[in-house]
């Protein structure tokens, strides 16, 4: 059948360049938006070792100085501190509440601010370096357990697991670990020195996974060290909580709202708001402009395949009016309805087939010249990932065109073709 | 001639109803697509209540300092800069800075009722920069913003919330604890005005030391301000650039500490702002708008070489028929003419399709098309209406990228079938 199919594709050659053309430019152009996806969806099923659901950030802001309301005794050096506890106390008595963590505004997970430091293994300047993101929190509290950090096999860990009395305490994470402190079995109680300035230097306390700072991101290095919260730093606090998986999050939202607002209230301090930290994420990826490259693509690659699929209903639509005696002929001399429907189907399979190889070196010669872009990839990646093994990333992501394209095409002949199996060949015949 | 034409492709269109329904839909598609591009282009970049003025403003949102060793620190723009180098432009028509998306809890004073607003502290001439409508009230003045004093304007919304109806000038407001006195209404902005975009204005005077330090320690190159310069005219660009460029300089000769004020190329234009897509990064309004090119291009040839597959069919049913009119001395450019009119016909309809699906698809998805960068972070709504949506730029448009479908789609068969020869034509029955 396979021979026929071809010979009679050769013979009306005239009228398949057109649907071949169509079927060409929109492989390659499913196939850029294919790599995109491949990508993103490849680096967010990259494990977390971090778990932002059901983590909120407490916005607790102080009564400003012009208000009547704002009282200067409330505010002095002593009292601040104590009314700053007695407000974490009261968030962590509150029900539903599971673990609460004091960190750095700068650093909180899926924000948009980062700090970075450079830290170096010996002071002098040929040792080995690693960049990444410095997170601080106030040892006090347990950082690690709200956000659910584990080891790098994937056993959770808490502050206490960490010696974070000594004041140059620093918790890595393993790929930091490895670019410090490479081919060496362990890191712990090693000495370590901020790049920029070799004066402070830290001891590291442990190692735990890497995080990726965005979901769409690889994972990054990481650096924990620890700052207690006091007078003059609470202004640049945030406060985070986790709450239990038995609540919903809408419900958990708002009776912690009703409640805190009026609890809250302490010296010249009150409850503004509370945030989901799933959703300062999502946030942050609109600002920085991935979710508005997403949606871009996603109505673009239902573009193509719409219009893929209306040329293929189109072309087999007029080519089963134009081929109703050959048809014809083939039901009166035994096809069944079957082998009639399995002919066009194959017909429009072969078309496709023919378009692979030259859509292929036209997709090359968009990686050649470097015009796909890796998201997510960073001078500081630790491990070669699958979306960097160009050619296995490029088989694969044509392998998936393949099949997105088998599935329109399939379902765009599915009307003509039906149309065709159910003529009657006594009927189709009469035309000649 | 033209009615026999119109005549000819209306029953052509009735001959084979699932082609035509293909081609009106596949037409549609495109235009519904590329339209959806040009009104969220148009809603970025058009005049509208209260962005009045974007064809002649310069925005400078950001401020870079760089500190001498090769580090740099970025955040808004710092008090400081603004006051010595900025508010002084002889070139500009009006400078106003602004310290925008600030969250305050909005109540009134002794009430129960508190919600969250998004305030922006701004100057007096932040209302001449901006054409706000006043439903109600007036401004706070120059005098009022100079002596700090607690007035607000606030939308519509705000103004029902708190009060139940939009009578509210001379009522008090208090955010987040501070005491206000309410002294203009306007209609709520949409957030895709961005700049001017808020639910409460004030004078920046009025909002404590975190946001406004008129004697602020250190340099006062970053800090909480986004900075917007009305021009006289849009060819007054170079002009404010250079002049900004020049004070800039000035204002960093009076640095002594190393550090200092890195512009990164700003004031940006409207399209500049637009395509830089991070603060340190220089704007490519070229590469931005030839994405947009390649984008729209591609929507017109994806469906035209589908449409112009189905065009060869129909013209080659009709072979003899234009083999006839050939015999009787109508010419390959008669001919041509006579299928791109014909092929117009469905064009439009597809287009007039695709264009009220694209009007559809703008109102029913638009937090998802339009999304601000800031949208998520607020509280506003992203709020349509006739003056963003309903420019003749549109329409304009529509019908050119109509045009274009037609030449593209039907331009390569009516010039095939048009040459045939006429013995060739007549003999095919």
């Amino acid at each position: 059948m396979l021979k026929i199919i071809c010979k009679q594709l050769l013979n009306r050659w005239g009228s398949n360049v057109w649907i071949s053309m169509e079927l060409l430019l929109v492989f390659c152009l499913v196939w850029y938006m294919t790599d995109y996806f491949f990508v993103l969806q490849y680096n967010r099923s990259i494990p977390l070792c971090r778990d932002v659901s059901h983590t909120w950030l407490v916005d607790v802001a102080q009564i400003p100085e012009l208000s009547p309301a704002y009282r200067p005794a409330e505010s002095d050096s002593a009292t601040l501190p104590a009314n700053f506890d007695r407000v974490l106390d009261r968030i962590r008595n509150c029900e539903g509440v599971e673990e609460l963590a004091v960190m750095n505004r700068g650093d909180l997970p899926g924000a948009g601010s980062y700090y970075g430091w450079m830290l170096k293994s010996s002071p002098d300047s040929v040792s080995p370096s690693a960049g990444g993101q410095r997170i601080c929190f106030d040892p006090r509290t347990d950082y690690f357990h709200v956000f659910r950090i584990t080891t790098p096999d994937g056993k959770p860990v808490s502050v206490s697991d960490f010696d974070f009395s000594d004041p140059k305490a620093i918790v890595l994470s393993r790929s930091a670990q490895n670019s410090l402190f490479p081919g060496e079995h362990t890191a712990i109680d090693k000495g370590l020195y901020n790049g920029m300035d070799t004066e402070q230097s830290f001891v590291v306390k442990g190692v735990v996974g890497d995080v990726k700072r965005f979901d769409y991101q690889r994972p990054q290095k990481n650096f924990y060290v620890a700052e207690r919260a006091g007078y003059s730093n609470i202004d640049r606090k945030s406060i985070v909580i986790r709450s239990s998986s038995s609540v919903s999050d809408a419900r958990f939202r708002q009776l912690f709202s009703e409640k805190m607002k009026k609890e809250l209230r302490i010296g010249n301090f009150y409850f503004k708001r509370i945030r989901s930290l799933e959703s300062l994420e999502k946030e942050t990826e609109a600002l920085f402009g991935v979710t508005n490259n997403y949606r871009v693509r996603v109505a673009l690659m239902l573009f193509f395949l719409l219009n893929i699929m209306l040329c293929v209903v189109g072309t087999f639509w007029y080519r089963i009016r134009q081929r109703r005696e050959e048809i014809g002929l083939r039901m009166a001399l035994g096809s069944t309805h079957a082998s009639v429907r399995r002919l066009l189907y194959v017909e429009g399979l072969c078309l496709l087939a023919v378009v692979v190889v030259p859509a292929m070196l036209i997709e090359g010669q968009f990686v050649y010249l470097g015009m796909i872009d890796t998201l997510g990839k960073s001078s500081q990646d630790s491990q070669v990932y699958l979306p960097d093994r160009l050619l296995l990333r490029f088989i694969l992501t044509n392998v998936i065109t393949f099949v997105l394209l088998v599935a329109a095409i399939l379902v765009a002949i599915w009307l003509p073709a039906d149309k065709a199996s159910r003529m009657a060949p006594a009927e189709a015949l009469h035309d000649e | 001639m033209y009615k026999q034409y119109f005549k000819q492709a209306v029953r052509m269109l009735g001959e084979n109803p699932l082609l035509s329904v293909i081609s009106i839909l596949g037409t549609a598609l495109a235009i519904a697509m590329i339209m959806v591009i040009v009104i969220v282009y148009e809603v970025r970049n058009a005049n509208y209540e209260p962005e009045t003025n974007r064809d002649r403003m310069l925005y400078l949102k950001a401020g870079v300092d760089q500190n001498g060793t090769g580090g740099h620190d970025i955040a808004y723009l710092g008090y400081k800069a603004i006051h010595d180098a900025l508010y002084p432009l002889k070139s500009a028509e009006a400078v106003s800075a602004v310290c925008p998306y600030i969250t305050r809890l909005a109540s009134v004073p002794g009430g129960t009722n508190e919600f969250k607003c998004d305030v922006s502290g701004t100057d007096a001439a932040f209302w001449k920069v901006f054409g706000f409508r006043f439903v109600d009230g007036k401004p706070y003045t120059e005098a009022d913003v100079e002596s700090g004093l607690h007035k607000a304007v606030v939308t519509e919304e705000v103004a029902r919330r708190l009060y139940g109806s939009v009578d509210v000038v001379g009522k008090p407001l208090q955010l987040s604890f501070v005491n206000y006195t309410i002294c203009g209404v306007v209609p709520a902005v949409s957030l895709l005005a961005e700049s001017a975009y808020a639910s409460v204005w004030v004078p920046f005077t009025s909002m404590g030391t975190y946001h406004y330090q008129p004697e602020q320690e250190g340099r006062g190159i970053t800090g909480t301000f986004f900075c917007f310069i009305l021009a006289r005219s849009a060819d007054d660009f170079p002009a404010i650039k250079a002049e900004v460029a020049q004070r800039a300089k000035g204002f960093n000769a009076a640095l002594t500490d190393g550090h200092s004020w890195d512009l990164v190329n700003q004031p940006d234009t409207r399209l500049e702002q637009l395509s830089r897509p991070l603060i340190n990064v220089e704007p490519d309004v070229k590469g931005m708008l030839a994405r947009y090119a390649i984008i729209v291009l591609i929507m017109l040839l994806v469906p035209a070489i589908n449409l112009s597959g189905m065009t060869l069919s129909r013209m080659t049913k009709r072979m003899e028929e234009l083999g006839v009119r050939k015999a009787f001395g109508a010419t390959r450019r008669e001919l041509v003419r006579q299928i791109l009119y014909e092929n117009m016909v469905l064009t439009l309809l597809g287009g007039v399709v695709g264009l009220a699906l694209s009007y559809f698809a703008v109102a029913a998805l638009r937090d998802w098309l339009l999304s601000t960068q800031m949208g998520g972070y607020l509280n506003g709504a992203t709020l349509l209406n006739a003056e963003m949506l309903f420019s003749p730029a549109v329409f304009a448009c529509a019908f050119l990228f109509c045009l274009l479908m037609n030449l593209l789609s039907a331009g390569v068969p009516a010039w095939r079938t048009s040459g045939k020869n006429i013995t060739e034509s007549l003999n095919q029955q």
